[in-house]
């Protein structure tokens, strides 16, 4: 049995051939880096029937192809997929390297570039000052990237700008806007709907997401990002 | 060989089977919304199921052959005219030089395909010729515009057989579809009887409350975002309902009831507006035998649309008056 220190992960389905791994005790760096490397990991096995690895802040989801399933023996064949899924993700020990690549991205912060920070520095009663200062303040680490090709999901976030996402989402989200919600951090790469608070913006010239570059996502989980305001 | 675009439809895009691998990047497999669909054209004109064709939207183009070609049509009952005349669907069609087909409105379902022999020709960018909205890449179909595809020659006599599944959905009528819990919830939207909005897209179908009672699961400003897949079910705050598609986000943070069975996804991806959803609850265990089963028959249609292609082909060889058939 695992000791009380080891945090336990569970699996259990997200869709049917879509298996979540599940780390109890709560999104923190610790599980977002065990997130990282257990779907690195999984993802190196190149594993026949696994077409795909996604991790977020404690969770690991294993897509499979039913294609690539056995059709006989299959409920035993199963179990064992899902236990050597398991033995691996309980085995995972951060490997994120110290050498992660670190950025520092000017943003331009308030105004039209960013029309929700008068709201949100309202709403937790400080100054816009204030709330860009400890926007700027931490390092922040890119967990994962989701929702949309070169989003990246930061942790790092002052416990101070904790917010809920806005009540009605915009439907457009200008690219390149730095954005709050809940305990997370972000930047929208591309021009889309959103539900988050807009802070700022970075430059426009810095994408993101490329589809023609080589590899397409500027930032890739595990890498440092700071903000510094960039003056008018 | 191509075929010139006369009117291109509501919203027809260039599909394929999108771009798998990439979801860690934040970018979703994408592709046909009915795989299955497309691959059953995309086998009918003698194709690999992966290759490129059309996706059409309640409201299909009108081509002209440029030249000989073969096309087959599947998914969503259109009304299908070849140079006025209404042809059957799912089965491969000779288009000479100068025809037209009218791909029409349909009568049921949401998403008709259309396959080209030979696959059609477009930009490959990460992996695939699809068009996916979110991350804007790939194309729409624009009247005037070319379709071009590889050269195969036309050799085919119009097939006396063709391919016909379960009727596709149709406004008015319920469609029960089968989903997987998700974990420590039971079934929330059993007795709950749903009707597809209008504002549905490649993105997610969006469905209103129409009888019975829905527990809402809650949400809190700390919610984390996890993982999503293509048939999650998602409750946003608004009290509708959010099916997530080819085009969905990769990763969400709205609560998520389940997600619908693989072997019910063509269901899913015909649902046009209007039409009303019942949700059924299945195990895990049941839905994974399901989708194993569905990959199983697909793999048998294959083989015998192949075998229904080769004699087709073989019969028109020959000078035998009978074989005409």
């Amino acid at each position: 049995m695992l000791s009380p220190t080891v945090s336990t992960v569970v699996v259990e389905p997200l869709a049917d051939c879509a298996w979540l791994l599940r780390r109890h005790g709560g999104a923190d760096p610790a599980a977002s880096a065990w997130a990282r490397t257990t779907a690195a990991a999984l993802r190196r096995l190149e594993l026949h029937a696994v077409v795909d690895v996604v991790s977020a802040f404690d969770t690991v989801v294993v897509h499979l192809d039913p294609s690539r399933l056995p059709s006989a023996g299959r409920g035993p064949a199963l179990e064992g997929l899902a236990a050597e899924l398991l033995r691996l993700a309980h085995d995972c020990v951060d490997t994120t390297p110290s050498t992660a690549r670190a950025c520092t991205l000017p943003v331009q912060y308030g105004g039209t570039a960013g029309p929700d920070l008068a709201a949100v520095a309202a709403a937790l009663g400080l100054s816009e000052e204030d709330v860009v200062d400890r926007h700027c303040a931490p390092t922040y680490r890119v967990a994962f990237l989701g929702f949309l090709p070169g989003f990246p999901y930061l942790e790092g976030l002052d416990p101070s700008l904790v917010l809920p996402r806005r009540a009605s989402p915009r439907s457009r989200v200008a690219a390149g806007s730095v954005a709050i919600a809940a305990n997370q951090a972000g930047i929208y790469p591309s021009c889309s709907p959103g539900g988050w608070h807009l802070l700022g913006r970075i430059d426009p010239g810095l994408a993101l997401f490329d589809p023609r570059r080589d590899p397409p996502n500027l930032l890739a989980a595990g890498d440092l990002v700071r903000f510094e305001p960039q003056s008018r | 060989m191509s075929l010139l675009v006369h009117r291109p439809g509501l919203q027809t895009t260039f599909q394929d089977l999108g771009r798998p691998g990439l979801e860690h990047l934040g970018i979703a497999t994408g592709g046909a919304v009915d795989r299955t669909a497309l691959r059953i054209a995309n086998w009918l004109v003698g194709n690999r199921d992966r290759d490129l064709g059309l996706e059409i939207t309640l409201l299909g183009p009108e081509l002209e052959a440029e030249t000989d070609v073969v096309v087959a049509c599947t998914g969503a009952t259109l009304d299908l005219r070849l140079d006025g005349r209404l042809v059957a669907m799912g089965r491969p069609l000779v288009l000479r030089r100068g025809s037209r087909l009218d791909l029409g409105a349909a009568r049921c379902g949401a998403r008709a395909y259309l396959a080209v022999a030979g696959g059609l020709l477009a930009d490959e960018v990460l992996g695939s010729r699809s068009r996916h909205t979110l991350a804007n890449l790939g194309t729409v179909l624009e009247r005037s515009s070319r379709l071009r595809c590889r050269p195969r020659p036309a050799d085919l006599g119009d097939a006396a057989w063709s391919v016909a599944g379960a009727p596709p959905p149709r406004a008015g009528h319920t469609t029960r579809l089968r989903f997987v819990a998700a974990e420590g919830l039971g079934n929330l939207l059993d007795g709950a009887r749903y009707r597809v909005g209008h504002d549905g897209d490649r993105m997610a179908l969006r469905l209103d409350l129409l009888e019975g009672m829905v527990t809402t699961a809650t949400t809190s400003p700390g919610r984390t975002t996890e993982p999503v897949a293509f048939g999650t079910i998602q409750q946003p705050p608004d009290g509708r309902l959010a099916i997530l598609l080819a085009d969905r986000q990769t990763t969400g943070g709205y609560p998520r009831l389940g997600a619908i069975a693989s072997a019910d996804r063509s269901q899913l991806a015909q649902l046009p507006p209007g039409a009303l959803v019942v949700f059924e609850a299945i195990s895990w265990a049941e839905a994974v035998d399901l989708a194993v089963a569905h990959e199983r028959e697909l793999a048998k249609l294959e083989l015998a649309i192949a075998l229904a292609r080769n004699r087709g082909a073989r019969l028109t060889n020959t000078n035998d008056p009978r074989a005409r058939a």
